[in-house]
Parts: C-alpha cells; structure tokens; sequence
C-alpha cells in the first residue's frame, strides 16, 4: 500500500480545467497502491456523488473536498465529518451566491469538519489565530514551494505534499492548454502562462513524488494522516422530501386523503369499488414512504395552470388523477402503480408535469415565491463539449473561419468516413476535439428539474446563481436522484400552448368553448381515421415522418375484421412507446402481428406478460416484466435493470445485471438462445424509453392536437407555427396547410397580427415571420392601430408612429403597405421613406432630425418608380421570410426540368416497383446508423402535390449524402418500394438541380 | 481641351505571365496560388478556371474540387513586378502623366498629345500593339474623356481589344450598364449605398441617370450629386503621377493563413521594416498610420492612428503598430494578410547642414537603434529586403505552432 494519497485533484468536473475522467483518476490512483483518493474540484461539488461511486468500485476510499478559490486567496477543504460536508456545501454556496464574498473570514466561520490545506500565507496566518487545528501548509513543487515551507518552519503548522493534480499523465497537459484557451476564448500563442497549471501537475506516482521532497519527508505522510482523518463512508440513501406548508406527516397524509376523495368525485361521480380499493392501496403506500407531502406540493403547483400533462411513471397513479396531476384515467387504461411506486422502491421516483411553454417561468417563480431560495433550487445541467461543441471550440482556438467550420462540421455529422479527406489542420483539431470531449463546460439550468428541501437547500448541495437569477444546485438530474433529493420536473410542452391557443382562438372565431379537463376527443371519428392515415404533421409527438410512416403502415394494411376491434387510442400508446432509435427492427414485427400473423412468444414464461403488445417488448415496464417472468429477478432488481438501460454512466452495472439475466434464466431452463434474443430486445431500451403511463399521457394530448387538425385546422396549423419548436420547418407547416386546403394571406398592416391567425379556412402570416423586425416596434404599431383604428395611408403611418425607418423598410418589402399605398409601388414608399433620411445610417439622432425641413428648400418631387418584377419580390420574400411565399420554391427551378418525365408524389404508389425520377424540396433528413455501423438517411421531400418518403442507403448514403440541401431542389432516381401499403423511393442517384439533370434522366 | 484618358492594363497579369513563360498552360484552367498548402488562396485564375467556378479568393482544396483540372502556378511577385516595369518604357514617351493602380494597369493622361504622336485612339494601338509584339502580352485599353469612363470601357474588354468612348456619347455608353459595376460603389459604403438603390428600384446607370440630382441628395445624401455626375459619365478626378503620390502602402500575405500571434507580429513587423524603408528614402517622416486585417473569411478591420511624434525609424513605430494591430485583431479567426499605410507626410524637421558632412546619412548623435536602421537600408538598397532582418520579422516565416 502506497505510503501517500493524492489530497488535491481536479478531475474533469473542475469546468475547464481538468482533464482526466474519474474512471481514470481513480483506476490509476489504485494502481499506484494508494488507500484513498480526494476530489477537490475548483470551487465545487459538481463531481462528488459519481465520484463516491466510482471511487468505491475501485476499492478506494473517496474523500470529497474542493479548492476554493476566490480572488488572490485559495485553499483546498476536505471534508472530515458529516458537519464539515454541510459546512463545505454552505462555503461553496456563498462563494457562488454572496457578492460579498471573503475567503478568510468565511472558511474561518465554518471551517468546523474541515481540514484545510493550502500555500496562501497571509490566509494562514489569520487561519492560524483562530486555531491551528486541521491546518495544513501546502507544499507543491515548483517555485513558491520554498517559500510555503519557510513559512510552515517557522509557524509549526504541518506541511503536507500535494501535486495538484489537473491531469493523469504530462502527456495530457496540452489538451489542458487547449481548454483554458477554449475558456478564456484565446488562442493557444496567446494563452497567458498564469492562466495553466504547470506541465508537471500530474498523478504523479510515490516515487517521483519524493524525489520531490527529499528535504521535507514528513509532507509526504501527512497525506496519509489526513487521509485518514476525513470521512469517507458516503452512502446518500436517505431521501430529501419536501415539507407542505409546515405539516405533521400525519396531517399531510389526512389532507392528502381529503383531496383524492374529492377529486375521485370530481373524475367519476360516484367512485366505484375499484376506484376506493385503488385509492386506498395507493394512499397507504404514498403515507409508509412519506410521499404525502411530496403529493400536496405538486398538486398545489399544477393548481397554478389549467392546461397541463402530468407524464412519466405519476401518471400510473390514480391519486394523481384525482387530484388532477395527470389526465390518463389509470383504471381505464389499465396502468399500474407499481411501476411508480412500490414498498421496494429505493430511489426516489419523481413526478414530471408539463406545462404550457410560455407558462412555465410563472410556475416556478410561483415555487420560489412559496419556498424562498433557500429551501428550493433548480437542478442544474452539467453542459459538456458534446462532440460537435468540441470541434468547433478547438476549430476556434486554431482560428478556423465560421464558415468552414460548419462545413466541416456539417460534412462530418453526415459522412464520418470523409475524416480521411481533411486536409491540415483539421486532422488535428479533430483529434484534440475527441480527447476533450465530454469535458464539463459550465452550468446551465435543467428545464424543469426543481428541488426543495424542507430546510436549507445549501446544507446538502452547493448552490450557485444561474444567469437568470435562480439559484442552480451544482448536480444534474442523476446525481441529484442519487443523493436521495427528491425532484420535481416542470417542463415546457409546446403543444399544450398550441392546443391553448388554438382553443382561444375557436371560442373567438365560433363562440364554441372546449373545456380542455374534461374534453374527450378520443371517441370522435374524425380524429381516429385522421391518426390512421398518419395525417398528423402538426399533432403533439406523432408528428415526424417515422411515426407517420408507422402509423400509415399500421392502419392501412390492418384487415378490417382487426380494424374493426382495434382501439385506436390504446394503438396509439403503442406507437408512442415503439418509435424509438434502438427498436427499429421490432417495429416491422409488430405491424405484422398487428395485422393478424401468428407468432410464437419469446417464451412461455413471458406469453402474457407481452400479450397486449404482440410478443414485443413496447414500455418500459416490460423490461421488469420480463426480467421477473424469465430469470426470476425480484421486482425492485427488475426495476434497477430498466433504471440502468436508461443511465449512461451504467456501463459496468448493465454487464453485471447481464450476467445474474443469463444465468438466472439458464437456471430456471431457458434455452440460450432464447435468452439472447430476449436480452437483444431489452437491449433496444438503452438510451431512452417510456413506461405506459407516460405514453398513454403524451397519446391523450396527441388525441386532442389531431382532434383540433381534424375541425379546426386553420385554428390549429396557425397556433402550431406560432408556438414554433416544431418538427418541421414554419415552410413545411404552410405548404402542409395549403395541402390542407387552407389558403395563406399575407401580411398587412392592418390586419395582421404579431403571432399568425387561422381563420376558417384562412391562414394569415403574423408580423413575428418577419426576420429583423422587433417585436417591440410591432407592439407599439399595433397598439397604435387598436387606439386610433387602421391605417388609412403610409404617410399616415408615418405621422402617427415615427418609427425607426430600418424596419419600415422591412415592412414595405413585405408588401405589408400594399393595400393602403393607393398607386404608389414598393419602391415609391421606399423612396419617401427614405427621403426623410440622411444616407449615412439610420441613427436615432438622424431619426430625430427628419421632420424639420429646410426652411428655404422645396423639397423635391419624388418619382413612382416601377414595382419590383415578380423575381424581385419572390427574392425579398425569401429574404424576410426564408421561403418563397406567393408560390412553391421548386416552380422558381421548373426551367431545369421541362423537358424531364418526372413522377409526382401522388402518383408514387402507381409505380411501385419501377425505377422513376422525382423533383423534391427536402423537408427533413433524418441520418442513422446500420447495425454495421454505416451511414444512411431518410428523407421527407415535398413536391407541388404532396410529400413522399425517400431512403439512402448507406452505399448511396456515402456518394451523394454531402449534396442535401434544404436550399434547393434535389432531383432523385430510385426505386418504388411498397411495405405495409406505403409507398417509399429507395434512392438510387441524387443530384442538385442545376447542371447535369437532364444526363441523369435521360441515363 | 478635352481630356483623353486611357486606362490600359494586362488582364490576370500573373496568369498571362506564367501562361507566357509555359506555353503548355495557354488553354487549360490555371490559378495563382501557392500550392504546398491546402489553405492557400487563389490569387488570380484564367477564364477556363472561372469558367469551371473558380475565383479568386477561393481556397486552393475548394477550387480543386470545382476544377480536378486546374493547374496551380505559385505567386511570383517579383516576376510580376519585373513585367510592370518592363511595361513603363512603352508608356514614358507617350504619356506626359501616368498613374499605375495596380501591377500592370495604367491610367495614362494623353490629353494635349494629339499634335505629337496622333490620335489618342491610334497611339494607344500603338501602344497595344508594340506591347504584344515585345513582351507578349496581350492588353485592353479603354479610352475616355475621365479616369470613370476609360476604366468602365476598359473593364468589358477582352484582351487584345480597345474601346473608345467619344466625348459626348459617355452616359449612353454607361446608362445600360448594372449600377453595381460603378468603381465607386465597391468600397463597405458603396456596398450600403448599392442596396439603398436597389430598394429604389434603381438598377442600371441609367435608371439613376434618369433621376434629378435634388431627388438622388435627398435619398443618398452627398452621395446623390456623385451619383448624378457618374451617371452622366463625370467625374474630375486627375490622373496622379507616382512622385505626387499621397500614400505609402505595403502589405503581407500569410500562406498559409495564420493565428500564430508570433507569426502575425512578425508579419507587422516586415511590413514596417519595408514602410520605413520607403519613408527614410523618400525623406518624408509618417504622421498616421492605417492598418487593415483581412481575415481568412475574407472579413476586412481597417483602424488608423494618429502618431504623436511623426517617424520613419521601425522602433518608434512599433509600439503605435502594435497597438493598432490589438484593435484590429478582435477576432479568433486565421488571418490571411495584413496591409499597412501611411497618407500623410511631413519632411523631416532636421537642419540641413551648411557643408555636407563627411557621412551624412549615419550621423553619430542618433540613437543605436536608427544607426542600425540607416545601416540596414544601406544593404537593403544594395541586396534586397530578405538580406538582412529584424528578428521578429523573421517569424513571420515561422511554421505555426
């Protein structure tokens, strides 16, 4: 056993300086023989829990700890005792949050549980006034250390050795350069010195080290004195609950009760006995594991929204339905509590709610309004270099271009492979890129991801400030769940604002008021056949082209005797869960059996377990399912098992839970075969998957977006551009709507809107397609225009805003003056515009000068020049609007394929089979992998008749995938291929309209 | 008098001179660019390769994807600059004021010469003609009554051709042309200027020609009476001979481009080394200096300062340089060049000696550093730039780290 222990590393979660993984930490530092290992992250626990993890997989005892730095004063904290972890949590806290912040005089209130270590003198010798217990001097090679040590000499405070670790080896010290350049947005010939650690801040082993200190031997073990004083058993089982408003847990259980009682009335009327034994069994194990209050504080939050979906595992629960958390009825839906909550269940589940967009800052405010900031917290994200991140960071510190940079990039995301044509020097940012990725980069705020404690936040986890003013906790979702600190999801869903939207606009338009609690689309026939035919471009979560690629081929092929029967909604859940990147090769499966072939189940150990989905392993709880049925895990090891598919730190765990699955079921009989193609189908849930509960909540609100498609469709296309975030592009929605038969009104000045509107079968551009044009400036106009009624001219538009002339610009470009400018032409208005304006810019000093006329000049007559040609006024529209608006963009290219004989998409399904050449506007492109690891994609294209589906297959992936574009057309040649009843091309030869289209047709 | 302006000049210059020293080239796609980076740019390219797609300002790996053909000829500027002085006995005896605006181009101010060699119009064949046969070159020549008119007419020519545009027939000439080929409008203003008109819907040279000049002022402000005179095919601007020139300019390229500050610091420095060069010859000391970056994505920062003691010694110009480059460098982007220059000048205020001294151009009360400076010029002058350096400016050669 080493006689030394490395008390001051900085792995990789010291944001922008570290640079060795724990993994790696941790496995060299055992190597070395060392008993223990201390992470002192800069100013953080950022890394802690995983930390604890990793460290006591690799046999060595964590001590948790961080450097605190602030202005000229540092010094490492180890944690010696459960007081000293709360009192380092608070330092750190303060660090973050207190503006008047000091070093000194902080660490000297709560270093109670702390040791310190450090080489910052005149901290020291405050430090050491108040008590030389637990105070270290800190000895690091290099040109200060004589200086720390003269001072310990003549002090007698303890030196100890440290090496202050940033890397694992000196090899890695330039990717440490790299990112403090990326950090401090330099160049590496630019970097300052002071601002890197020095070469030889390495793991460096025993002996090296005491070469180091030949002359002060006692630094060395000291280490191991004081790594044996600090803590090291942590555990973080016990879990964190909330407390609603100051209740006896008793109290919170009989409130809890009351409400669910009165929500049961308010859902079913008289509650059946079903419901009551529910309820009851439910309401006893919410109250064993002390879940009562969490349920009050959520309740009490959903309050603040009508329009939310509660999803995940919550919505098994009936008391959540009662108490109008979730919308699913569990009952009716056959869903079960357990899988959310079980007297097994160690970990804490949480309860997600999703909220309207634009609603969901006013609900956590409401959170921090109720708790204050020092019982709630945001959770935070850790924001890592993801891979692209990467290679754009060091591009920059090489000094790449932009625009070579996303061409690269762009080139990359496609084709890999084409890595080997870089030329100098983007093989070696590449190679940096992928040394520095996953490095942690800095904290953002989780989306929805709240804790709140029942007393100080900042007992149990360091909190910083995020930009916008709330206070973050320094750990991500993972870690938070794992230090037992229960945590509430309050996510933004875009959808829930469309459906908001859409539903104000029909109550304005047709007085008919849809109340959104209890509104039932599901029975109604149009949404159903609508969902059937996978017209839901628009529709919350069913609206990419895989979903309506399946959900094509799952009704259109189904016999009518299994139509007849089948329950839409209930298929819908299936689809939801099913669509997902590892379960490709299930899905042709499932539509086979959905459509009535026989098949064998995996095993009869599992037949009915997978009844309800065909033999195919479609939720999330299916995983437990066949884990119990199949190797006899119990149910809490069958629930780890799906929690680590999920987990991608949980590597190691998923290839032990691998082992117990092959050889329990082996035990138990199951052939090995059958065992592998079992675990290959609970393999296809890493990454992510949904339990049913969530998906029947997700496939509720995709019924009530297809319900708005199906009766109100300017309505709803006009409140699902509005909202934005969508699948498609705002182009792909309107040509979507005019196939749809909706026409599309431009903007106006006096009709317009910020945000677009849907009319009957109308759809008016809002000013908010406009780019460049403030949505102050259009507040101001419009408010003018609700005063004092329309615009009667331009000129009077002048007089009544004096508005800023760069955005009256746009707006004549837009043509938004056209119906009030009587005969004066674009450019005319552009000319009297302009007339009230000097040239050199458009300043508001120049702006304040325009309307006092010379006092002796006439002005001049001002000529009506000729409005802009047709190709003028498409360009501009492109321009301000990023797609042409008065006609489809591929007719501005038809020139290229007049004479070609071109196979529309509407007459696709006449030639399956046959080679055909299609002109296309790509509307999206979705790149994947083969099982072999290749390159391939699938396209939705879109021609003047409708959209249509196109495959490249990696062969044709690698030759023509760099020519997609979404800013021209592509002319393809393929196959028609049919499955299921839809019909798709297999592309053969691609090109970009332009020279050589007519070769290729005639080819 | 009618002023009789030629603008005459070798197209692609550096092309017809690599096409001239290597026949086999004459037909086939060629850019000057070096060619042992793939980060070089294309300087100059034949109407093959432009008409494949490549220009110039095009990395050399792009221009190969859009050309596989393309041969590549490396820069040689002092071939280029042996080829524009090669030209200069054939413009002396003609042309009483000449001005060059770039290597091989030429505004010649024959006005007045029509008693002595004939017809501007025939002296410039001449010209075209003596020119082809001696050096090889093939030239254009556009004839007018102002600097505007020859360099239009001169711009839509193919070598070997000549356009003469007679006094009176200027705006005809110019109305059906793009207004955006006016030389004016080029520059970051014109470039604003250039969408205002196209907003009013002006496009050609005539359509502004059509508009009153009170009309134009008020939509283009001092730009709208400029307008009006281009328009109309006018402009006074006199051809400046290259004694009264008003600036100094030099500038460096980094191939490949670079964000090595020790390299772009040394570049700063050569350039300096060669500004001063030229100041201590000319006798003039520098009173403000012009720095312009041009970024590998082709994105220009021009700042200037004014010196507080106006110099023409490298070591009191550095620190203002350096501080110029620090504004111009805001950016984590390679660069591809680095241009400096100086436009205004006093003499120096010494007192000239009475007797001319033993060795007047190294008096022994200067400072080391100008000594130094004096002593450098002198193997300068007799061997070349590249003789003797600076040491900083040797980085600019550097290999990047």
């Amino acid at each position: 056993m080493s006689e030394f222990v490395h008390l001051h590393v900085h792995s990789d979660y010291s944001p922008m300086q570290g640079v060795s993984p724990l993994e790696a930490l941790c496995q060299t530092a055992r190597a070395q023989g060392s008993p223990a290992l201390a992470l002192t992250d800069t100013n953080g626990l950022y890394g802690a829990i995983r930390f604890t993890e990793v460290a006591q997989a690799h046999g060595l005892r964590p001590i948790l700890g961080a450097e605190l730095i602030h202005k000229q004063h540092r010094a490492i904290l180890l944690v010696k005792d459960l007081y000293g972890y709360e009192n380092l949590c608070r330092l750190l806290s303060q660090r973050h949050c207190d503006a008047e912040f000091d070093c000194i005089t902080a660490v000297q209130a709560h270093r109670h549980g702390l040791i310190i270590l450090s080489d910052d003198i005149p901290a020291l010798r405050i430090w050491k006034r108040h008590s030389p217990a637990d105070l270290y001097v800190e000895l690091t090679p290099g040109t200060l250390m004589h200086q720390a040590l003269a001072f310990s000499r003549h002090t007698n405070l303890p030196p100890v050795a440290t090496n202050r670790v940033h890397f694992l080896s000196p090899k890695e010290f330039p990717l440490h350069q790299t990112l403090r350049a990326i950090a401090l947005n330099t160049t590496l010939s630019q970097l300052p010195h002071d601002s890197c650690c020095a070469p030889h801040h390495w793991l460096m082993p025993l002996d090296s080290l005491q070469a180091q200190f030949p002359h002060v031997p006692h630094a060395i073990s000291n280490t191991l004195k004081i790594a044996q004083a600090c803590y090291t058993d942590w555990s973080f089982r016990e879990t964190i609950f909330p407390n609603f408003r100051q209740l006896s847990d008793a109290h919170a259980v009989t409130q809890l009760q009351e409400k669910t009682y009165a929500g049961a009335e308010w859902r079913y009327g008289i509650p059946s006995s079903a419901v009551i034994d529910r309820i009851e069994h439910e309401l006893t194990v919410i109250r064993d594991k002390g879940y009562a209050h969490y349920f009050l504080v959520v309740d009490e939050i959903v309050r603040q929204a009508p329009r939310t979906c509660g999803r995940g595992s919550a919505a098994a629960s009936i008391v959540s339905y009662c108490l109008g958390i979730t919308h699913v009825d569990p009952i009716r839906h056959n869903l079960f509590f357990e899988r959310f909550l079980n007297p097994g269940r160690h970990d804490p589940p949480d309860i997600d709610i999703d909220f309207p967009w634009d609603e969901r800052d006013h609900i956590i405010d409401f959170v921090f309004a109720r708790y204050g900031s020092r019982q709630a917290g945001m959770v935070a994200n850790h924001n890592t270099l993801a891979p692209r991140a990467a290679i754009r960071e060091v591009a920059k510190v090489y000094g790449m271009p932009p625009a070579e940079m996303r061409q690269v990039s762009q080139l990359l995301a496609r084709q890999p492979s084409a890595l080997a044509t870089l030329r100098e020097p983007w093989p070696a940012i590449i190679s940096r890129a992928r040394q520095l990725q996953g490095r942690l980069r800095h904290l953002s705020v989780h989306c929805g991801g709240m804790v709140i404690v029942p007393d100080d936040l900042r007992r149990y986890v360091p909190v910083e400030v995020a930009t916008k003013g709330v206070p973050v906790i320094q750990w991500e979702k993972d870690q938070t769940e794992e230090a037992g600190l229960v945590k509430i999801d309050l996510l933004g869903n875009r959808s829930l604002a469309v459906i908001r939207d859409a539903l104000a606009a029909i109550a304005e338009h047709t007085g008919n008021h849809i109340d959104y609690a209890t509104w039932d689309p599901m029975p109604d026939p149009a949404t159903q056949i609508l969902i059937q035919r996978g017209d839901t471009i628009g529709c919350f979560y069913i609206e990419s082209p895989a979903t309506r690629l399946l959900l094509k081929k799952l009704w259109t092929g189904m016999p009518a005797y299994r139509r007849a029967q089948a329950d839409v909604f209930e298929y819908l859940v299936i689809v939801s869960s099913l669509i997902r990147p590892a379960a490709n090769r299930f899905v042709q499966q499932f539509v086979r059996r959905a459509h009535g072939q026989s098949y064998h189940p995996l095993h009869p150990l599992v037949e009915n377990v997978l009844a309800e989905t065909h033999g195919i392993m479609v939720y999330q709880e299916d995983v437990t399912k066949v884990a119990m049925g199949l190797a006899g895990f119990s149910a809490e090891a069958g629930d780890q098992l799906r929690k680590v598919l999920s987990k991608k730190h949980k590597h190691r765990q998923l290839q032990d839970y691998r082992q117990q699955f092959f050889d329990r079921a082996l035990v138990r009989g199951v052939e090995l075969h059958t065992i592998q193609a079992v675990w290959e189908m609970i393999m296809s849930f890493v990454g992510y998957s949904f339990c049913k509960p969530h998906s029947a909540s997700y496939a509720q609100v995709s019924f009530k977006s297809a319900y708005l498609r199906a009766h109100y469709p300017a309505e709803f296309m006009a409140a699902v551009i509005s909202n934005q975030g969508g699948f498609y592009s705002t182009f792909a929605y309107l040509s979507e709507a005019r196939r749809m038969g909706l026409t599309i009104l431009p903007l106006d000045i006096n009709t317009s809107e910020w945000a677009y509107r849907g009319i009957g079968m109308t759809l008016c551009l809002g000013f908010m397609q406009l780019k460049g044009l403030e949505r102050a400036f259009v507040t101001q106009f419009l408010e003018e225009r609700q005063r004092h009624g329309a615009y009667r001219s331009f000129h009077d538009f002048l007089t009544r805003l004096n508005p800023e002339p760069a955005q009256t610009r746009l707006l004549i470009l837009a043509g938004c003056f056209d119906t009030i400018a009587g005969e004066v032409t674009r450019p005319g208005l552009l000319w009297r515009l302009y007339a009230m304006y000097p040239f050199s810019g458009f300043s508001s000093q120049q702006a304040s000068l325009r309307h006092t006329p010379s006092l002796f000049t006439t002005a001049p007559t001002l000529p009506i020049p000729n409005d802009y040609t047709r190709e003028r006024k498409i360009q501009h529209e492109i321009q301000l609007f990023g797609f042409p608006l008065q006609c489809h963009p591929l007719t501005l290219y038809a020139q290229h394929w007049a004479d070609l004989n071109l196979t529309q998409a509407i007459e696709m399904a006449s030639h399956v089979g046959k080679q055909i050449t299609m002109i296309g506007w790509l509307i999206t492109e979705k790149p994947a992998l083969t099982k072999h690891g290749k390159s391939m994609a699938f396209m939705t294209l879109e021609d003047s008749t409708g959209l249509y589906d196109a495959t490249l297959f990696p062969s044709v992936f690698q030759q023509y995938g760099p020519l997609l574009t979404t800013e021209r057309p592509l002319l393809l040649q393929g196959k028609v291929e049919e499955e299921f009843g839809t019909v798709t091309i297999t592309v053969t030869q691609l090109q970009i309209v332009g020279q050589g289209d007519r070769q290729l047709a005639t080819a | 008098m009618e002023r009789q302006i030629v603008c005459f000049g070798i197209p692609r210059l550096a092309v017809a001179l690599a096409q001239l020293d290597d026949p086999t080239l004459r037909t086939r796609p060629v850019a000057v660019a070096f060619a042992h980076t793939s980060r070089a740019m294309i300087h100059e390219v034949s109407p093959e390769a432009e008409d494949a797609g490549v220009v110039p300002g095009l990395q050399t790996n792009q221009a190969r994807r859009r050309c596989p053909t393309l041969q590549l000829v490396p820069p040689n500027p002092s071939r280029v600059s042996q080829a524009h002085h090669a030209l200069m006995p054939f413009i002396t005896p003609i042309a009483p004021i000449w001005e060059s605006y770039r290597p091989g181009h030429f505004y010649l101010d024959l006005t007045g010469t029509t008693r002595l060699f004939g017809a501007t119009c025939d002296t410039t064949m001449r010209l075209e003609r003596d020119v082809s046969a001696r050096l090889g070159l093939q030239a254009v020549a556009g004839i007018g009554t102002n600097k505007l008119v020859a360099h239009m007419a001169s711009s839509l020519l193919t070598p070997p051709q000549l356009c003469d545009v007679r006094a009176g027939s200027e705006q005809d000439f110019l109305s059906p042309l793009p207004v955006s080929t006016l030389p004016g409008l080029r520059g970051p203003g014109g470039i604003t200027l250039q969408t205002r008109l196209a907003d009013l819907n002006l496009q050609t040279i005539g359509d502004v020609s059509e508009i009153s000049v009170e009309a134009l002022e008020t939509v283009c402000g001092r730009w709208g009476r400029q307008l009006y005179q281009w328009a109309r095919g006018i402009d006074c601007l006199p051809v400046i001979a290259p004694e009264a020139s008003l600036s100094l300019t030099h500038s460096y390229l980094f191939e490949p481009d670079t964000i090595d500050h020790d390299r772009l610091i040394g570049g700063l420095s050569c350039l300096l080394d060669s500004l001063c060069h030229d100041l201590r010859r000319q006798h003039r000391l520098c009173h403000r200096l012009e720095l312009t970056l041009l970024y590998s994505d082709q994105l220009t920062i021009q700042r200037s300062s004014v010196l507080y003691t106006p110099t023409h010694w490298e070591v009191d110009m550095f620190p203002s340089a350096q501080t110029l480059f620090r504004r111009c460098f805001q950016r984590r982007v390679r660069i591809r060049s680095l241009i400096i220059r100086s436009n205004s000048f006093s003499p120096p205020p010494e007192q000239l000696s009475l007797f001319p001294a033993h060795n007047s151009d190294e008096p022994q009360d200067q400072p080391r550093p100008h000594r130094l400076a004096l002593a450098m010029d002198h193997l300068h002058t007799r061997f070349g730039m590249k003789i003797i350096q600076w040491g900083r400016s040797r980085m600019a050669a550097h290999i990047d780290k």
